[in-house]
């Protein structure tokens, strides 16, 4: 019986020992696999000062910054050299079935032959070239350009049959002189030759160009800009910057939504798929068909990744990684594999070698036997304790133990949510030290924190007070009633009113100074520097604030010490500072300890008011913009370490000064 | 208290704090008090009303020359969505997060059990940590367990903290109350959630309704915490929303903007006037000390 039982433990433990070499194996080809890319044309120095990519076959067309653009064979030597527009960067290359067009943001765009490099077509470009798109059935292609902060777009009809000369006829089909306020995001040629643009304020247009004289037509409106378009069996599918993937049907009527948690900086449609670069890096694929995420890879930063026509590049750290759709698809779900595999083979190591031990040496076995047991039954006989307990402890370890825990590991990171993590050592903290933001801000920071708590203990202190020596208890109970009035303005709304009823142009200050005959004070307080600051700190005046519990306090204390102290003739002052005070001063403690911290969190009224502007930025808002706007996790994260560090040697201060007092 | 009313009923006093002319300059400080601190208040309900035309030139402090009501119309269709919004995300976290500390506070003060307090400081322990210093990890946090723009990415969050300090609080209150009354209970039969319910919950009713009113002022006057997780107005709940109508209604409709902060405090008001009882005389604050 027991040789039996011990052959069950043997082969358990072989088991586990199987399927560790198992998933071992299967982490390790997942490890090598998720680094592979497309194969590189010729040597890495070609790829030096790369503004413009696209590769086909067995042709590679690289832009560089200095308007020189190189023809490259599957051997990486050069076919044909060409420089355009004066030496400005060639922003985008655009390989069609004959020629190859290319755009340059000094005023040029020029087709050329592919293999030759003799030059096809020249596109008139008033203005500076951004990008361009080409539609083979078509033939329609569309330029967007730039000037100064208006962008257009131009739209050229090409006949692709070469006439007697053998030169490519083109239509010059309509040059749109349409402005937009901001970035024209994306413009989509449809097999039918229209042409989709979206950009300005989220809003998207077809353009009719069987017309003489093409006209814009609004046909969507989204909520926020959208980056690429695309036309689908039945109808239309967009992506815009927050990552949500829209379809429509034939009239741009929205049937689903799709959200991915990404930030996206622009996109491209490749193979079926919009492939956008995320915000601070990544590449982010969106299978258009399954509506679905088909893949993410990594990089460090968005300006350095190039999408073409068939793939993407990404150029950085002198290393060039180039991808197809198929190779991403294959490289994420390697990533992903890796990651679950091998936490998953320690995991199996781990209960092999614990089987190892159990089955060959019985003294570890009779031990983990009788503390499971034991542990066992003190679970069962307080099974109501423990089970209430547990929502409670997931929530505090979901919300709390793991964000705490996992941000001082992230400020070694640099992260894009759910995707990406990449080491960096303590490039965060460095990057923290050069803000001078957060620095700048630690003064701001311990004034308001003073302040904060001085006007959260002696205002309200004395105001209890106040309240307490009023004989009349009808007149003491309509005040603290009345005084319950302000609080239904909801906190922002207040401070709005601060900042604009009072301080603001129009605001009471200004007509006090006016009225007291001194004009020339007149000013906006909130948004100058020399005032911002001293206008926030007396938002909330007269700093009534938890009156109450220290009025409640005092009332709690025993009244024969009260009549003692009358007695002996203790004025109403006296009383105060000698008797009150002291008696609550665990209440002062309280509200001491809260508005700490609270001050510390609470920059949402600068938030609101200032954005940090006139030398009112305090670390935390700092923090807060590199979370909210430039999505930098980590080095918001190291933000968060500094600040902990703070708080840590002031709690330890505040103890210790308590401590001291108390003895 | 008593003995002070009847001294007053004896003779009225002229000098010392008790004297009338100290008590004149007592109400009259108050009353002046009272009235800058409800300026903003009262400032907003004048501007509310307040035809757009009148914020053109010179002072907004001046009364209107005509009450337009309709400017309330205009708030109100501005915002009825997300005050439901937040109303309802509000109510839910707080009666949740209520139940559940009063609960567990009552395991700890009333029930044995093996690890007990390291299992309290485990609670309470997040307290000592300012939320702000796990900012960028609880939203991202959030964010991976495909929360975002959702309203259990708030739900969620505000039960877990707000739990810590009001488990933290009514055990503070519930170790206060006699053990006798829970003996004759248990003597009588009475199991856990009957005990809990019938009698630790009715005892400790007062400071709950005053932490209950705290939190759902705190969670509807929460501004940060929804503005980075939803992005749509249509599912945000109220103050990141009311910032952002103000900056839209600001320049055409002033008024509006006014009235919309007005309306955006009904449910406080609510709240308010349901737990002034138990707040007016103060004595809550004998649990609040450190």
């Amino acid at each position: 019986m027991i040789k039996r039982k011990k052959y069950i433990k043997i082969i358990i433990t072989a088991l586990f020992g199987v399927m560790f070499i198992a998933t071992a194996i299967f982490s390790i080809f997942s490890g090598i696999n998720k680094n592979q890319t497309q194969k590189i044309n010729g040597n890495s120095d070609i790829y030096k000062n790369l503004s413009a990519f696209s590769t086909e076959k067995d042709l590679t067309g690289i832009g560089y910054t200095n308007g020189k653009f190189s023809m490259f064979n599957d051997d990486g030597d050069i076919l044909w050299t060409t420089v355009l527009g004066n030496g400005q960067p060639l922003n985008d290359v655009v390989m069609c079935d004959n020629f190859v067009i290319l755009v340059s943001e000094g005023r040029e765009v020029i087709a050329f032959d592919k293999n030759t490099g003799d030059k096809l077509m020249t596109f008139n470009m008033p203005f500076m070239a951004l990008s361009a798109a080409f539609n083979e059935k078509s033939g329609v292609l569309t330029v967007s350009g730039q000037i100064r902060n208006e962008y257009r777009f131009y739209i050229f009809n090409i006949h692709d049959t070469p006439d007697s000369n053998g030169e490519i006829n083109y239509r010059f089909s309509g040059r749109h002189e349409t402005q937009f306020a901001t970035k024209l995001y994306s413009m989509e040629n449809l097999d039918d030759g229209r042409v989709i643009v979206t950009g300005g304020n989220s809003v998207s247009y077809i353009v009719d160009i069987e017309a003489d004289s093409p006209s814009l037509k609004e046909i969507f409106v989204s909520d926020f800009p959208i980056i690429a378009v695309s036309e689908i069996s039945n109808g239309f599918v967009s992506m815009d910057i927050k990552g949500t993937a829209t379809y429509y049907d034939n009239d741009f009527k929205v049937l689903n939504k799709k959200s991915n948690s990404y930030e996206f900086d622009s996109a491209c449609l490749i193979s079926g798929q919009f492939v956008a670069k995320v915000k601070n890096g990544g590449v982010f694929g969106f299978d258009i068909n399954r509506g679905e995420k088909s893949f993410f890879i990594n990089s460090r930063y968005e300006s350095k990744i190039y999408l073409f026509s068939n793939g993407f590049l990404i150029n950085e750290n002198s290393e060039i990684r180039l991808y197809n759709v198929d190779i991403a698809k294959a490289v994420s779900y390697f990533s992903t594999a890796f990651k679950i595999s091998l936490p998953v083979s320690f995991l199996l190591l781990a209960a092999f070698v614990l089987m190892l031990l159990i089955t060959f040496m019985p003294k570890v076995n009779e031990f983990l036997k009788t503390e499971i047991i034991k542990f066992g039954l003190s679970l069962k006989n307080n099974k109501f304790v423990y089970l209430g307990l547990i929502p409670t402890f997931i929530l505090i370890i979901i919300f709390y133990y793991i964000p705490i825990s996992w941000g001082m590991g992230l400020s070694f990171f640099d992260y894009t949510a759910g995707e990406k993590a990449v080491f960096v050592g303590f490039q965060n903290f460095a990057a923290v030290m050069k803000n001078e933001y957060f620095w700048s801000g630690m003064g701001n920071m311990v004034i308001f924190l003073i302040t904060d708590i001085l006007k959260a203990i002696i205002p309200p202190i004395f105001f209890a007070e106040l309240i307490m020596a009023v004989k009349n208890k009808t007149v003491s109970f309509w005040m603290r009633v009345l005084l319950f009035v302000p609080g239904i303005l909801p906190g922002v709304a207040t401070t709005i009113v601060w900042m604009n009823g009072i301080f603001g142009n129009q605001g009471l200050v200004n007509d006090i100074l006016i009225k007291v005959g001194l004009p020339s004070y007149v000013q906006n307080w909130m948004f100058q520097s020399k005032t911002a600051l001293g206008s926030l700190l007396m938002f909330g005046f007269p700093w009534i604030g938890a009156y109450l519990i220290f009025y409640g306090a005092v009332m709690g204390l025993p009244t024969s010490m009260y009549e003692a102290a009358k007695l002996d003739g203790c004025g109403w002052f006296k009383r105060i500072f000698k008797f009150d005070i002291p008696l609550i001063l665990p209440q002062i403690k309280y509200i001491f300890i809260t508005s700490f911290i609270a001050s510390i969190q609470s920059f949402d009224r600068i938030y609101i008011t200032t954005q940090g502007e006139y030398n009112t930025g305090t670390p935390a808002l700092e923090m807060f913009f590199q979370l909210f706007k430039y999505n930098q996790y980590g080095i918001a994260s190291a933000m968060s370490v500094f600040l902990f560090l703070f708080l840590a040697i002031a709690t330890v201060l505040n103890f210790r000064m308590k401590s001291n007092t108390s003895d | 208290m008593k003995t002070m009313k009847l001294k007053r009923i004896r003779n009225i006093k002229m000098h010392g704090i008790e004297g009338v002319p100290a008590q004149a300059v007592i109400i009259l400080i108050l009353l002046f008090l009272l009235f800058l601190t409800m300026l903003p208040l009262l400032a907003t309900i004048m501007l509310s009303l307040k035809p757009t035309e009148e914020f053109i030139s010179g002072s907004i402090w001046t009364f209107p020359s005509r009450l337009v009501f309709s400017n309330y119309v205009i708030g109100f269709k501005g915002i009825a969505r997300n005050i439901l919004n937040t109303v309802i995300i509000d109510i839910l976290s707080t009666t949740i997060t209520m139940l559940l500390s009063a609960f567990v506070a009552y395991l700890f003060v009333r029930k044995k059990f093996p690890a007990k307090n390291i299992l309290f400081f485990m609670i309470i322990l997040p307290m000592l940590v300012p939320s702000v210093v796990s900012l960028t990890t609880s939203y991202l946090n959030v964010v991976n367990l495909g929360l975002k723009n959702s309203w259990m990415g708030l739900i969620l969050p505000y039960i877990a903290g707000n739990q810590i300090a009001t488990i933290f609080l009514l055990r503070v209150f519930m170790i206060q109350q006699p053990d006798d009354i829970y003996e004759a209970a248990s003597i009588d039969g009475s199991g856990d959630f009957r005990t809990f319910f019938l009698i630790a919950l009715p005892l400790t009713f007062p400071i709950i309704m005053v932490q209950a009113v705290q939190i759902f002022a705190a969670i509807y006057n929460d501004y940060l915490w929804p503005l980075l997780i939803i992005d749509n107005t249509k599912i945000s709940t109220i103050m990141p929303v009311l910032d952002y109508l103000s900056k839209q209604l600001g320049s055409q409709q002033r008024g509006a903007q006014y009235s919309v902060y007005l309306i955006s405090g009904i449910p406080l008001i609510i709240s308010t006037i349901f737990s002034l009882k138990f707040f007016i005389n103060g004595e809550f604050a004998s649990g609040l000390k450190l």
